[in-house]
């Protein structure tokens, strides 16, 4: 390598070079760990609790996590590790030097929309736990105070990430402890209420079997897609493939299952998935102010590694190039925190819906690149294409945009909402079969497959004919 | 939405691959250091027999596992 390595490379969309990728295994699964693990844990739990028991529930959202973990894992992780690049610049090869915006816009706006819903839990968990300290008064504090913790979060996030990735390190290596605390509040619950929980019958079972199990693994499979968006920026630091793998499986897509129990376990006994809820009911007031440190804690660290990722991704556009890293985190947090501040009850409200529809498509995303990367390149990825946006390069396409994956995508996400409604959860006939989101993988790989043999004709997108 | 547009397109027509060489547009400095540096270098491998071995036990043998537990009990 004859490029010199540069301290703020990390700040950058560009490629890190080897010299640069100082995160070793230990490093990235804490990290990876610290942002798996957060209020939305309790949230899956609760809605895998709606149609499983706790033992039933916990292995289909174990299997779906690790099953979806792995599709991310080889989706974006070859070229991220290999070229030290996010998960945005890695989509280049398949959508084009212009046709990355859309999984740019996905990313932006899943990223931004649950860091604003993770800032706001935040900020009222962090009212709770004052009132719960004797700090505040009984009363009604959040109208007031949430948008107030809200700004205040943002302004340490910030001061946090003005060091780049070493800030997500220097606030994972803090707040890894928060992962300890929520296995032992599972301890808490299941050794308390073991009879209660393997009796516990869920609220919302379907009589078919069949579709209340394989809605667990399609929760899981989701859950774990949705890292999609974060694990470029993380693994980008790491030093090669060998590196990640482990750290992935383990760091990132373990603790969302086994988080998750903790909110599995509530929905099913206390009826409640908020551990500050039932914590005080199982254990007092003490534990409950654990408990609201831990959900404090664990959503501050897991925003801080979104909007690190956020950035990394806004890196990839020309305008924002070489502007500074001070300026692409304002650009990033200023959305979080205009919604903590003036809507955070109405985000709310309507969030759940919005999010459903995005995550639909991370699912062909991941099919999409799997196949180009694996299959159709066999590995073999133009690093100079990715950054050269000019007509004639090979990730130019038609105009900057590959028309196979753009149709790929769009028959993907057709698949899955033919195959499960993601806001009425109706389904079809297959689907207890097959889940929604494998099934919607494979047909946007298949669909990219056939429409980049026609690519491959054009003579377009830098494969070799064969 | 933090949302930059992309650089508008060249007005130009695509030509055919093959007929009209890539149009090189100088790329910032550090850029074009870092990415001669990969282009120099031995291709970087993505993932080793143990990175596979991993992933096939991890993401595949044992949640194939669970599930089937998880189907029984």
């Amino acid at each position: 390598m004859t490029a010199r390595a540069n301290p703020l490379a990390d700040e950058s969309g560009w490629p890190l070079l080897p010299a640069e990728r100082t995160w070793g295994a230990a490093r990235l699964t804490l990290t990876l760990a610290t942002t798996a693990a957060a209020t939305w844990c309790y949230l899956i739990g609760e809605s895998v609790g709606g149609y499983l028991g706790f033992i039933k529930g916990g292995l289909a959202l174990g299997a779906g996590c690790m099953i979806g973990m792995v599709l991310v894992l080889l989706a974006a992780g070859p070229t991220c590790v290999r070229f030290g690049i996010d998960s945005i610049a890695a989509t280049k090869p398949q959508f084009g030097s212009r046709g990355w915006v859309i999984p740019a816009a996905l990313q932006a706006v899943s990223i931004i929309g649950w860091n604003s819903l993770l800032i706001i839990f935040f900020a009222k968990s962090a009212v709770q736990l004052c009132v719960a300290l004797g700090v505040l008064g009984p009363g009604r504090h959040g109208a007031a105070l949430v948008p107030m913790l809200t700004l205040l979060a943002c302004a340490i996030i910030f001061a946090a990430l003005r060091r780049g990735a070493t800030g997500v390190s220097m606030v994972s290596n803090i707040l890894v402890a928060h992962v300890f605390i929520g296995l032992w509040m599972l301890y808490l619950i299941v050794s308390r209420r073991w009879p209660e929980l393997i009796a516990a019958q869920p609220a919302n079972a379907s009589p078919d079997r069949l579709w209340n199990y394989t809605t667990g693994i399609e929760l899981g499979i989701g859950a774990t897609l949705s890292w999609w968006p974060y694990i470029g920026a993380m693994i980008r630091m790491a030093p090669n493939g060998r590196t990640i793998v482990l750290p992935v499986l383990l760091g990132m897509a373990a603790p969302v299952p086994l988080l998750s129990l903790i909110g599995l376990a509530g929905s099913l006994v206390l009826k409640s998935s908020d551990p500050a809820e039932w914590l005080r009911v199982v254990g007092g007031p003490v534990y409950a102010i654990v408990s609201l440190t831990f959900v404090t804690a664990a959503n501050f660290g897991t925003t801080t590694a979104g909007i690190y990722a956020s950035a990394i991704g806004l890196r990839n556009f020309a305008t924002l190039q070489n502007r500074t890293w001070t300026t692409l985190l304002l650009i990033t947090i200023a959305p979080v925190a205009l919604v903590g501040i003036f809507i955070p009850e109405l985000f709310f409200a309507k969030f759940g819906n919005f999010l459903a529809l995005i995550a639909v498509a991370f699912a062909p995303l991941c099919g999409i690149q799997i196949v180009d990367y694996f299959l159709l390149r066999r590995g073999r990825i133009d690093i100079r294409a990715i950054y050269a946006n000019e007509p004639g390069r090979p990730y130019h396409f038609w105009r900057g945009i590959n028309p196979a994956a753009m149709v790929a995508l769009a028959a993907g996400c057709s698949t899955y909402v033919a195959l499960l409604n993601p806001l009425s959860y109706r389904s079809s006939a297959p689907y207890p079969y097959l889940t929604a989101s494998l099934p919607s993988a494979a047909a946007a790989a298949l669909v990219y497959f056939l429409g980049t043999l026609l690519v491959i004709r054009a003579g377009r997108g830098g494969y070799r004919r064969s | 939405m933090p949302m930059g547009k992309p650089s508008p397109a060249p007005a130009m027509t695509d030509a055919a691959p093959g007929d009209t060489p890539a149009q090189t547009r100088a790329l910032p400095p550090e850029l074009e250091a870092r990415i001669a540096a990969f282009e120099n270098a031995a291709p970087a491998g993505d993932f080793d027999t143990a990175s596979w071995f991993w992933m096939i036990l991890l993401g595949i043998a044992i949640p194939l596992v669970m599930l089937a537990v998880g189907w029984w009990v």
